[in-house]
């Protein structure tokens, strides 16, 4: 069993004003107590959530938790298990933002649609644009 | 690392698109050597998927508390302004 984590799941959790941060927070908790079996994300997430922190937060502790989520500290391993897209997965994720162009989603979000597909597993996001196309899970 | 039979009964889809794939690329059906072959380079890819889901433990509840608790207040956006603010589209 695997979930897949989006980045608005990851920022509700860290942003105390976000309106959605109870949810996110308590999502995030199950998540990692494994609730939903292993949490894994892509690079693209990493990248998105870093631009968001440094562009809307500017606060460099929150940023180097961030990126120690998925890439560890030290000796302490990543909680989210990051996978590195392929050019396969690139080239199915655009066949879906084609696809599905009017629901307006990122390539990021079609990348993570790839993911959930290939492990079959569940994806935790607040964006209803993946509604049809992967199962997901938003509290 | 986890095995072929593992792999396969995992993969079902991803192992049908291989074969379709190998089948386009040689304008034949795929002996099962080749198959397998890229069945191995499948597994080689996705290696660390598989090594890390085989050791992925939860994390311990004082350190997701300890985690959960260094969120910050960071603005009233909410998180279906993400693409708004990443990629300055309007959704």
């Amino acid at each position: 069993m695997t979930v897949v984590v989006d980045t608005g799941i990851l920022a509700a959790a860290l942003n105390t004003q976000d309106p959605r941060h109870d949810t996110g927070r308590a999502l995030l908790a199950r998540i990692l107590r494994g609730e939903y079996g292993t949490p894994v994300s892509s690079e693209h997430v990493l990248d998105e959530g870093l631009t968001l922190l440094r562009t809307r937060g500017g606060r460099r502790n929150l940023s180097s938790l961030y990126g120690d989520m998925f890439l560890g500290k030290d000796a302490r391993p990543p909680v989210l298990q990051m996978i590195m897209t392929s050019r396969d997965d690139l080239v199915r994720a655009f066949d879906i933002h084609l696809q599905h162009y009017d629901r307006k989603l990122s390539m990021t979000d079609c990348i993570l649609a790839v993911l959930a597909q290939d492990l079959r597993a569940v994806l935790a996001s607040f964006d209803g644009g993946f509604d049809g196309i992967v199962p997901r899970i938003a509290q | 690392m986890t095995s072929p039979v593992r792999i396969e009964e995992n993969h079902k889809a991803t192992l049908a698109r291989l074969r379709h794939e190998v089948a386009l690329a040689s304008g034949r059906q795929p002996s099962q050597q080749e198959v397998l072959g890229q069945t191995i380079e499948f597994a080689l890819r996705h290696r660390d998927q598989f090594l890390r889901e085989s050791t992925w433990k939860p994390l311990p509840e004082k350190d997701i508390q300890a985690l959960l608790g260094r969120a910050q207040p960071l603005g009233r956006w909410g998180s279906e302004d993400i693409d708004d603010i990443v990629y300055g589209s309007s959704r």
